[in-house]
């Protein structure tokens, strides 16, 4: 008995037979240009939203901050990629009982209001208490939703979740509810500086036989910035040979763009200069794929040609 | 027995229900408004075009599509199931119930599975079935199917749904939403935690990556779909989207057009089963893709492009004859304008010989489609193919019209007679006539024709 898989793919190619596919329209859609900054456009639309948005200049006034608000909580269940500072001094709870839980975002969408969350801190602690502060740095905050998608291609977790605003529901006589089966409050707090304070921790360890350097000052980052910033402009090719352009480069990011498709990915400082110290330190960095496997997985075709075009790798 | 149709339902539901279309109207008016701002603060007309020209393309290239998204999730340790319709999917989920022991199941909202009957067949299971979404849960509470795609419960106020709670949860009589969205909440939290295995539809699936997408406002979904042990996701097989980057703007577009948000509150990327080193989520992950004679939509040259749709409800929300009865005078899963055009081709064409006449071809349902279906054109072939079917005493009628109509001095005739019988239009004893007259005034005519006073004119009178 041919199976229900062959029946219902010989159908659909009886239906098309004759029928001239039709193309896709050329290249993937591309949005206005936004003049307002994204960090302001996000929070402005998360809050239209119901978000309590939370904007904080360093690392020290966030903290500061946390210690005061998350005192009105008896537990919290904390995402394991919360860096430990930002975590509230409350006793860790499960995610069914804590009355807070807190996450760190992959990144913020200016056009939508959104924070786009992993799967690998663990999903209930997103969904179950009934409120919800999340983490994002201001670097992380782009502008419209394809570049924030434009990370699933890399390799994603098991699931991926934009969230823009609390539960809600007006199916109840059309009146809006909030906390319906998500949390009722949603904070999201951009933090200028967040990921700089990540990074420290990471410093590479001394690998067994490796030459010792000296722990607590950190390595000054071989990359100079101010060469990244040149190529601003510059039309540069991967290792594939395909091509793209460093759109733009700002204190913490650079932005390029593919030509083929005109998708633009954002490549982050911290992750370049993460390579540039492993091909100082001797771990060699021949291509996007140990560009991925030791420095960072975020687009890595186009980092590993930027710094290649600056022979850092 | 009562009468069947959508006549005879509409009928009932305005002589016995007159609250459903208060509720039907206010809630869709209020949705159709906010659609409204939400296209004028965006360049809805582009995105529409591109929308329905990526939509278009898919579509002739199914067959491609569905297969990469297929090596995509199994790819990613997502088994991927085959349905050709309704008796297939219930024999696959009663496979999977028995397969992880099932006592309980989870699920969010779904059309799909109203097409494929899932409940009841759970329920002959002896599974227990919990729909999650609030206006899901309302009307399973009441026995009644879904009215509307995006809010199933809008033909209930607020009156209703406080008696229903009392009667069923023991909320007060006189809570407010607030008591009786807390009520349902405990209920369905202790359900998420408990029940073995949660039943997802899909807005998207993303043939390039195999990313399952699912949109809602409450959470439930994601808690569906997080919560336990196994999830099994519904997908008609018309879902798909070439690539990721196309979210960015269906995810929008479909929030716009549903209910004027920017987004909706809660977008799940679905990629497989939890990974080792996740601390939760799924550990099975099953997608059925299911025809359901979708098949035969896309074979029909008229009515494929109605495979387009996403399910946004924006074309019932413009409809002035759905504001009237809401969904269920339409007696099918889908209601509404796409109802009309939908559900023939997917059951049975003679399902239009009714249908069809549940449009005054007004076309405000063209207007706000964010994928450019053409509506109004399909009814109108609905139509005709029921035309074509009429009995022969009625196509003889219609012939003969034609011919009075399209001549001078027989249309001359025929506007003077009319003058003179137009007190009879208001008669409902009349054979034939009677049933125009019913709901509607005696004609009023003027007492010249517009002819006789455009002569009078030229000769100057």
């Amino acid at each position: 008995m041919p199976d229900a898989r062959s029946r219902i793919l010989r159908r659909l190619r009886r239906a098309l037979e004759g029928r001239w596919p039709l193309e896709a329209p050329t290249g993937p859609w591309r949005p206005a240009v936004e003049a307002a900054d994204a960090v302001e456009r996000f929070l402005a639309h998360a809050e239209a939203s119901g978000v309590e948005p939370q904007r904080f200049d360093s690392p020290a006034a966030a903290r500061t901050w946390l210690a005061d608000w998350a005192t009105e909580f008896a537990g919290a269940a904390v995402s394991p990629r919360v860096p430990p500072p930002f975590a509230p001094a409350l006793p860790t709870a499960p995610p069914e009982e804590a009355e807070l839980g807190v996450s760190r975002a992959l990144a913020a969408v200016a056009d939508t209001g959104s924070v786009l969350l992993s799967s690998t801190e663990g999903r209930r602690l997103q969904l179950l208490p009934p409120v919800h502060l999340v983490w994002v740095d201001e670097a992380e905050v782009v502008q419209h939703l394809g570049e924030a998608l434009g990370r699933l291609g890399d390799d994603p977790p098991s699931a991926l979740a934009l969230h823009s605003g609390p539960s809600k529901s007006a199916d109840i006589g059309q009146i809006m509810v909030q906390g319906v089966h998500g949390p009722g409050r949603l904070v999201v707090a951009v933090v200028r500086g967040l990921m700089e304070l990540e990074a420290r921790p990471d410093e590479p360890a001394p690998a067994p036989g490796a030459p010792a350097h000296t722990p607590k000052t950190a390595p000054p980052s071989d990359l100079d910035w101010a060469a990244v910033r040149a190529l601003a402009g510059r039309r540069l090719a991967t290792k594939r040979g395909d091509a793209f352009a460093v759109e733009k480069v700002t204190e913490n990011t650079a932005v390029v763009r593919v030509s083929s498709s005109g998708k633009a990915y954002t490549l982050r400082r911290r992750c370049l200069e993460k390579a540039v110290r492993l091909a100082a330190s001797g771990t060699p960095i021949p291509g996007p794929a140990a560009y991925r496997k030791h420095a960072c997985n975020e687009a890595p075709a186009y980092a590993w040609a930027v710094l290649r075009a600056l022979d850092l790798v | 027995m009562a009468a069947k149709g959508y006549r005879a339902a509409a009928r009932r539901t305005l002589e016995r229900q007159p609250e459903v279309r208060e509720a039907v109207t206010r809630a869709t008016l209020h949705f159709d408004q906010n659609r409204e701002r939400a296209y004028d603060e965006v360049e809805a007309e582009a995105w529409r075009d591109w929308a329905a020209a990526t939509k278009r393309h898919t579509l002739s290239r199914l067959d491609g599509y569905l297969l990469e998204a297929e090596a995509q999730l199994t790819a990613r340790g997502a088994e991927v199931h085959w349905a050709e319709d309704a008796e297939d999917a219930q024999r696959i989920l009663q496979e999977l119930v028995e397969r992880y022991g099932v006592r309980r199941v989870v699920k969010g909202k779904s059309m799909l599975s109203e097409e494929l009957g899932v409940n009841e067949h759970l329920e002959r299971l002896g599974v227990e079935v919990f729909e999650t979404d609030l206006g899901e849960y309302i009307i399973q509470l009441a026995g009644e199917p879904p009215s509307h795609i995006v809010g199933p419960a809008i033909h209930k106020g607020l009156e209703e749904i406080r008696a229903l709670f009392h009667e069923k949860l023991g909320t007060p009589p006189d809570a407010g939403p607030e008591v009786l969205a807390a009520a349902a909440r405990r209920v369905l939290r202790e359900a998420f935690l408990t029940a073995e295995m949660g039943i997802s539809g899909a807005n998207f699936l993303v043939a390039e990556t195999g990313t399952l997408v699912l949109v809602e406002n409450e959470g439930n979904i994601r808690l569906t779909t997080s919560a336990p042990r196994v999830h099994v996701a519904l997908v008609g097989i018309e879902k798909l989207l070439p690539r990721a980057c196309d979210l960015e703007v269906f995810l929008q577009l479909l929030a716009r057009a549903a209910t004027g948000q920017k987004i909706g509150t809660f977008v799940s990327l679905i990629h497989g089963p939890r990974l080792p080193e996740e601390p939760d989520g799924p550990e099975h992950l099953h997608v059925v893709f299911v025809d359901n004679g979708r098949t035969s939509v896309l074979a029909d040259r008229t009515m494929h492009e109605a495979l387009a749709c996403i399910r946004c409800g924006a074309c019932l929300n413009a409809c002035p004859v759905y504001r009237q009865t809401g969904g269920h005078a339409y007696g099918q899963v889908y209601s509404g304008p796409i109802g009309i055009v939908l559900t023939p081709g997917l059951k049975d064409p003679r399902l239009a010989d009714d249908l069809g006449y549940a449009c005054s071809l007004c076309t405000a349902c063209a207007d706000v489609c964010p994928v450019r279906i053409p509506l109004p054109q399909q009814i109108l072939a609905w139509r005709v193919r029921s035309a074509e079917r009429a009995p022969a005493a009625e196509r003889l009628a219609f012939a003969g019209y034609a011919q009075l109509m399209t001549r001078s001095r027989f249309y001359k005739l025929s506007g003077k007679l009319l003058r003179l019988a137009a007190p009879l239009t208001g008669a409902p004893w009349l054979p034939v006539l009677g049933a125009w007259a019913a709901g509607r005034g005696a004609l009023e005519p003027s007492p010249k024709s517009f002819r006789e006073i455009w002569e009078e004119e030229l000769n100057g009178a």
